[in-house]
């Protein structure tokens, strides 16, 4: 069930530039969320900047009654938001979108491009608190651009960095990078997401068949409501029912999680 | 430290509303009366979410009691299926929200026989915004909708920015309007509201037009067409390009169609254009409106619709008034 509820800033950290940790105390969202799900959420009082924002949960912690967010200061928002400090308030709505649903056992792998690591957190830490295996693939611009690595540490039994400046993983891609790892460990995947680049998802699709796993990408659109109202943040997706082949479905109600296989890229 | 616990937002100063979400806010006080009447409709309130900002009402049902609404508009229903545009349909500009949905909407029948069902629980009466592509579609979604139950009243959108065939086309030709607005009227007995764009040389034109076509109420204004350019890119903000605007930036827009157009004709107006707070809904009142519809200041404050008639409230035992009626074109020149 959705919410609209206010949060308290706990604290706000700068972790690489440009890039800011959020956590909000919210017991009640922290209490609903899934990994996978995000929230809309405003946190300035501008009259020209109109719209809440989309932000995943980075992490979802229950028994602190908090969530925390990884962001990317971009635009005139996330500005906003970086200067806000312990004690201010932000609006949030959600939990939003349909979250992802666990393997019962084995492995599943984590591939996240820049700040596409931030939902990917929250899926590593639920995989790793139900007994599965989790391989993490991070790749950026630079070293320091690769996000959470220390915290992916925790959970994964193993974490591959690639950076584009070839320091890290020689510049490789993360999915040749997850192939090598599947080739030489054999783990028994069965899931991978994946956030933050296009290209890394639909490299996903052939590899599916050939090592039997579902791969899924967390879509972002541009939003408005988050709720499922405005229509506003469609993705093309399959659909043989329909005569064009495809229908728009909304990234806010209907994902932001998706079969890589699905999506019309 | 304090708890941030479950307490409902609490609107920033100036924002959406002004008032919190109270669910349990009890009914209107006594002695005071919100209630108006629209082409023979009787709305508890004058506050209306609108269309295509609040989806088929489920979607807004765990913020909004919709019972305690002035009515219930839905999406822009079609006569079939309608996809929708391209992504991205969405760009937020200053003040305002520039939207190209392109009326993605499941069709007539899956609206009868999924949508209405849920709808026809709640009591405050259930306006159906529809479009045709030709003038035989409107005709024909009129008729239908006409023999399935719980339908109350119908708003015939002639002014959608954001699609190839119909929509603005019949809304900006005072002539095609009119015969959409009788071919609407006569294959239907319920309350025809016609939906009017700002997208016109002269508004009034267009009003009277419809007017004397047989419409029993105007709703105004749609969005405006505008546009927004990524310098990065070179590519249009929106990829069908052209958008409409809706939020703050267009409501002196609105608030001057709605004074020209209540000056011209008899019929009540619902009037709309970036009404976030009950001030924001008074001043359209003041102007002439009978009624008010919020579009996107829900979608920034789900709990805006409430917000807003409770701040209406407030505003008449404040302002010592018995009945909102008495504000209704009451600005003073
Ligand atoms: C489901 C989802 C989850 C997200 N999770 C995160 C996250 O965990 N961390 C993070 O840093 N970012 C995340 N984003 C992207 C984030 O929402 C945008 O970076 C942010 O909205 C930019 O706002 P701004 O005002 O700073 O930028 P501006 O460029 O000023 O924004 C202008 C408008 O464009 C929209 N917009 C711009 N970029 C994006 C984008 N990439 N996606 C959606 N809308 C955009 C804004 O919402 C706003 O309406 C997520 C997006 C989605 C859809
Ligand atoms: C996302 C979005 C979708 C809309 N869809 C419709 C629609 O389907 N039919 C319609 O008649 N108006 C539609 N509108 C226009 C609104 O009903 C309203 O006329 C307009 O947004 C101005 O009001 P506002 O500033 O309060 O949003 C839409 C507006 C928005 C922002
Ligand atoms: S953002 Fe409004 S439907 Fe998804």
């Amino acid at each position: 069930m959705l919410m609209y509820l206010q949060g308290k800033i706990v604290t706000q950290k700068v972790v690489a530039p440009e890039y800011n940790l959020l956590v909000i105390e919210q017991p009640a969202i922290a209490k609903a969320a899934q990994p996978g799900q995000f929230v809309m959420l405003k946190a300035w009082e501008r009259r020209d900047l109109v719209l809440p924002r989309p932000f995943s949960l980075y992490r979802i912690l229950p028994r602190e009654g908090q969530i925390q967010i990884l962001y990317k200061i971009r635009g005139q928002g996330t500005a906003e938001m970086a200067r806000r400090g312990a004690g201010e308030e932000v609006e949030l709505i959600g939990p939003s979108g349909k979250g992802i649903t666990l393997p019962a056992t084995g492995a599943i792998a984590l591939l996240g491009r820049g700040i596409g690591a931030a939902p990917l957190m929250a899926i590593a830490e639920a995989a790793k608190g139900q007994g599965l295996e989790v391989y993490t693939f991070l790749s950026a611009r630079e070293r320091s651009l690769l996000l959470g690595e220390e915290d992916f540490a925790r959970y994964s039994r193993r974490v591959v960095t690639s950076t584009d400046d070839g320091q890290e993983g020689g510049g490789r891609l993360l999915t040749d990078l997850l192939v090598d790892i599947i080739e030489k460990e054999s783990p028994s995947l069965q899931r991978v997401y994946t956030c933050g680049s296009r290209r890394l998802a639909r490299g996903l699709i052939p590899l599916q068949a050939r090592y039997g796993f579902i791969a899924y990408v967390l879509l972002e659109e541009h939003m408005a409501c988050g709720t499922g109202a405005c229509k506003g943040c469609v993705c093309k997706v399959k659909d043989p029912a329909r005569p064009e082949g495809y229908s728009y479905q909304k990234v806010c109600q209907d994902g932001a999680v998706f079969p890589v296989g699905e999506v019309v890229w | 430290m304090e708890q941030a616990g479950n307490r409902p937002a609490v609107n920033l100063k100036g924002q959406a509303g002004g008032v919190p979400f109270n669910p349990h806010h009890q009914e209107t006080a006594p002695g005071v009366n919100l209630a108006v009447e629209i082409a023979g409709l009787r709305l508890a309130n004058p506050v209306l979410p609108a269309s295509g900002t609040f989806g088929f009402g489920a979607e807004y049902a765990p913020f909004v009691e919709l019972n305690r609404l002035g009515a219930i508009v839905v999406k822009t229903i079609t006569l079939h299926p309608t996809p929708g545009n391209p992504p991205p349909r969405l760009t937020e500009t200053y003040s305002g929200l520039l939207n190209s949905i392109g009326l993605q909407n499941p069709g007539l029948e899956v609206f009868i026989r999924e949508k209405l069902p849920y709808l026809r629980q709640f009591t405050p009466p259930l306006i159906v915004n529809i479009a045709g592509r030709t003038i035989g579609e409107y005709a024909e979604l009129a008729a239908r909708l006409s023999e399935a139950a719980g339908v109350d009243a119908l708003e015939v959108n002639i002014s959608c920015p954001n699609v190839r065939e119909g929509g603005i086309v019949f809304g900006t030709v005072p002539a095609m309007a009119a015969r959409v607005t009788a071919a609407v009227k006569g294959n239907t007995p319920l309350p025809v509201i016609v939906k009017l764009t700002p997208n016109v040389t002269d508004i009034t034109v267009v009003a009277r037009a419809v007017v004397e076509a047989g419409a029993d109420a105007l709703s105004l204004i749609n969005t405006l067409q505008g546009m927004a350019i990524d310098i990065d890119t070179r590519r249009p903000a929106l990829a069908s390009v052209v958008g409409g605007l809706s939020g703050p930036a267009v409501k002196p827009v609105a608030l001057y169609n709605v004074w020209r157009v209540a000056r011209t004709v008899k019929v009540p107006l619902i009037g709309m254009g970036g009404i976030m707070t009950a001030r924001d809904a008074i001043e359209f009142l003041l102007a002439g409106a009978t009624a008010v519809a919020v579009g996107t200041a829900s979608l920034v404050n789900p709990g805006a619709l409430m917000a807003i008639i409770a701040g209406l409230e407030d505003y008449l035992l404040d302002q010592g008034l018995a009945d909102i009626r008495d504000l209704i074109g009451a600005l003073e020149i």
